[in-house]
């Protein structure tokens, strides 16, 4: 369990061609959950349809970023 | 020369001084001033585009053809190949995930940090505010180049060789953006703030709930700002890192032309590829671009 | 309920050239429903003072009571205070019902469609439901100022405190403004403490006034005490549109003597005196000073320098001993400027001040008719 975690820990910020891009997907969950919570939760922030659409949009990428060997275009 | 003539007759005067400056200015009735000065913009216009415009042109001509139609701008038979095969041949699209990752990164922590260190800068009270905000400023004077080589050391050190890290840690929480966001705060007046702790908010939500949205404009501009020098980041990311697969996209193009090989047509390809996120941010934030500079020119006179 | 008790209330700022007191042993109660106003020039320390009540500044020493309870080190919010800004302090990126919503939903768990409903009666008795869906931005000053008040009014606070809230309004609409706030307050009955460097404001709004200079406090008062009965002679100059005319005497031998003229003072005046001799200032006010036709006991000849009708009233400067003073008489007398006027000062009208300290030795002798009139004034905790 713990050496796992410290393999993923290594793992962070580096991959190399075909593994999952777990540091890209942590920056972009970071960055689009920030976001979304600012566009969707914070009403004071009266956001726009491109702070909203740009929060899902990381969280799209954080996806594509954790399943990248599965992406959906030839490779 | 002028003349003043002894008699006080405007006209003449007029007449005299539109002589004097040989229809370059003053003049209504010349349109010569306006014929020069476009001459000039669309000259200069051209010289910026054209290159634009021949890579464009270049990475439509199968390889083979480039240096023999060097000087036929428009290709014969314009083809999509290169585009085709720089995505097959390269790791085009992983180089474009690390440069939206790279890119998504300093972003988010520059205004993350920015704001927090702007507002503190401009509205703390705290010992050494002025000191911490000339060490602020005055990391500007310094040139990034200088500190590579230490950096490099440092990061591999650390073991954040060949990392999103090692790229990232140096352009977040840029000086300029920390200046930009405190000219802002600036102008925020200070009742604000008081009349937000009489409502009951502490500092951690002044800065989330009134700091941050009136800051919107600026986080804009910053936004596109940042987006566009991390998107164009070449010469550290070229230097930490060495594995083809952590490449961003500017790194990637620029390997593409080898001491042996130099694949120009796929180059040109990746390289108007990688400039349409750039030109799509700059078209889509024109606005708020050009309020960003005025925000970080005068805004504090505003 | 709003009863504010301030106690020996000091405030220091470290600065980098060393400490400024600000406010310095600064002493007063309020009863629950009183219209309190703080006056002074600028930087005598009544918007410190302000401050510190809400909570926004911390205490150097001293303490804060409101309904005997001590406030002193508790958070702006823990106050039960609300407060008026000087520029209204309006978030620019809500609208003016957002606005007057954002303090209930930030210090209360109240439900959110009772802060609508409450904000929306406030807005009502405001008369500024219309306004609820503007941002500050689209509103003009004078509406800007009712969406602050409404945003104070709506929290329902034991107490008021305004800093200076009518000095960014045109001079018509803060007259009509000033009425408005009267009304309001009187119909809420909440304690208010209200800062301002207008005098005028001060007369016209305050139950008491109190008056501060250079972070200490000069006097506490009924406006017409004040005006009559000036504690120092910073208060006599202060309050009073124009201000007090000062000459600086000595007294000797029963008589006032000024390098221009002497004044001899009657034989109770006197002996109020008692044994005092030296420096004296002699304070008259504008309005207090006589023509005098037919010379006599009392008065002075003097050159007119400068005219000034004003309508109802004119003030016409005149010159003694190469200082100018300032008399006020009925708008329908003509006086030529160059000409020679003979002024009566009358001695129940005349003020006395210590000339080193500035302490009132007498004041004007009007104060029973004032005390009749009224009755309410009686906890000073002004100087002697």
């Amino acid at each position: 369990m713990n050496a796992q975690a410290f393999f993923l820990l290594q793992q962070l910020g580096y991959s190399s061609r075909n593994e999952p891009i777990l540091g890209g997907a942590l920056i972009f969950l970071i960055a689009g959950a920030s976001i979304g919570y600012l566009a969707f939760v914070r009403k004071e922030m009266k956001a726009g349809p491109v702070l909203k659409a740009g929060s899902i949009l990381l969280l799209a990428l954080a996806m594509l970023a954790y399943y990248w060997p599965q992406r959906p275009w030839p490779h | 020369m002028v003349t003043l003539t002894t008699e006080p007759d405007n006209e003449s005067l007029e007449l005299e001084s539109e002589a004097r400056v040989g229809g370059y200015a003053v003049s209504k009735r010349s349109r010569w001033p306006k014929i020069i000065a476009h001459a000039i913009l669309i000259l200069s216009v051209f010289v910026f585009v054209s290159p634009f415009i021949w890579a464009f042109f270049t990475s439509l001509k199968p390889e083979a053809e480039i240096f023999a139609s060097i000087y036929q701008i428009i290709p014969t038979e314009p083809t999509f190949e290169n585009y085709a095969k720089v995505w097959v041949e390269q790791p085009l699209d992983r180089w474009v995930m690390n440069s939206l990752v790279i890119s998504t990164g300093i972003v988010f922590f520059t205004l993350l940090l920015d704001t927090m260190a702007g507002y503190a800068l401009a509205k703390g009270r705290f010992r050494g505010r002025s000191v911490t905000f000339t060490l602020v400023i005055g990391t500007l004077v310094i040139p990034p180049q200088v500190v590579l080589v230490p950096l490099f050391i440092e990061m591999n050190w650390i073991g954040w060789g060949n990392t999103y890290w090692a790229i990232m840690v140096l352009f977040i929480a840029n000086p300029f953006g920390t200046f930009m966001m405190r000219q802002f705060f600036m102008t925020v007046p200070d009742s604000l703030i008081d009349a937000a702790r009489m409502d009951g908010c502490n500092t951690f939500q002044i800065y989330t709930r009134i700091m941050l949205p009136m800051a919107k404009p600026a986080l804009a501009s910053l936004t596109v700002f940042t987006f566009i020098f991390a998107w164009g980041a070449f010469l550290w990311p070229l230097i930490i890192i060495n594995d083809g697969a952590m490449f961003p996209l500017q790194v990637g193009i620029a390997l593409l032309t080898g001491p042996y090989t130099s694949q120009w047509g796929q180059l040109l390809a990746a390289a108007i590829m990688a400039a349409l996120p750039v030109l799509t941010a700059y078209l889509l934030a024109q606005k708020t671009f050009m309020e960003g500079i005025a925000l970080s020119g005068g805004g504090k006179g505003q | 309920m709003g009863e504010l008790r301030i106690q020996n209330l000091t405030k220091v700022f470290n600065d980098d050239t060393g400490q400024i007191v600000a406010v310095d042993d600064f002493s007063l109660n309020t009863e629950d429903g009183e219209f309190v106003v703080f006056v002074g020039p600028s930087g005598c320390g009544k918007s410190t003072t302000l401050r510190c009540i809400a909570g926004l500044e911390t205490v150097t020493e001293g303490r804060i009571f409101l309904d005997n309870e001590d406030i002193t080190t508790q958070p702006p919010t823990g106050r039960d205070i609300a407060m008026v800004f000087q520029n209204y302090a309006l978030y620019p990126h809500m609208t003016a019902g957002e606005n007057m919503a954002f303090g209930l939903k930030m210090s209360t768990n109240m439900p959110r469609a009772e802060i609508e409903q409450q904000v929306n009666e406030t807005a009502t008795m405001m008369g500024i439901e219309e306004l609820l869906d503007k941002r500050p931005g689209e509103l003009s000053g004078g509406q800007q100022q009712r969406v602050a008040l409404g945003r104070a009014i709506v929290r329902e606070p034991e107490v008021f405190l305004m800093d200076e809230p009518l000095s960014n309004l045109d001079a018509k609409l803060r007259t009509q403004m000033r009425t408005e706030l009267q009304n309001l307050q009187h119909e809420l009955d909440i304690t208010t403490i209200y800062v301002t460097h207008d005098q005028t404001e001060a007369m016209t709004m305050g139950d008491r006034i109190v008056i501060l200079d250079g972070g200490e406090l000069q006097q506490v008062g009924t406006p017409l005490k004040c005006y009559h009965e000036p504690a120092n002679q910073f208060v006599a100059g202060f309050i009073g549109s124009p201000s007090m005319n000062f000459f600086s005497m000595s007294y000797e031998n029963s008589v006032l003597q000024h390098d221009a003229f002497r004044y001899e003072l009657s034989q109770s005046v006197r002996q109020n005196l008692g044994t005092l001799t030296g420096d004296v200032v002699l304070g008259i006010r504008p309005e207090a000073i006589e023509r005098a036709d037919n010379g006599g006991e009392r008065t002075v000849v003097a050159p007119v320098s400068v005219v000034e009708p004003m309508g109802d009233v004119t003030h016409v400067y005149f010159d003694v001993d190469d200082e100018t003073y300032t008399m006020s008489q009925e708008g329908d007398l003509v006086t030529e400027v160059g000409s020679q006027m003979e002024l009566r000062f009358p001695e129940e009208k005349i003020h006395l001040f210590d000339a080193t300290t500035g302490d009132a030795i007498k004041t004007g002798s009007v104060s029973t008719r004032v005390e009749t009139t009224q009755p309410t004034d009686g906890s000073d905790t002004g100087r002697p």
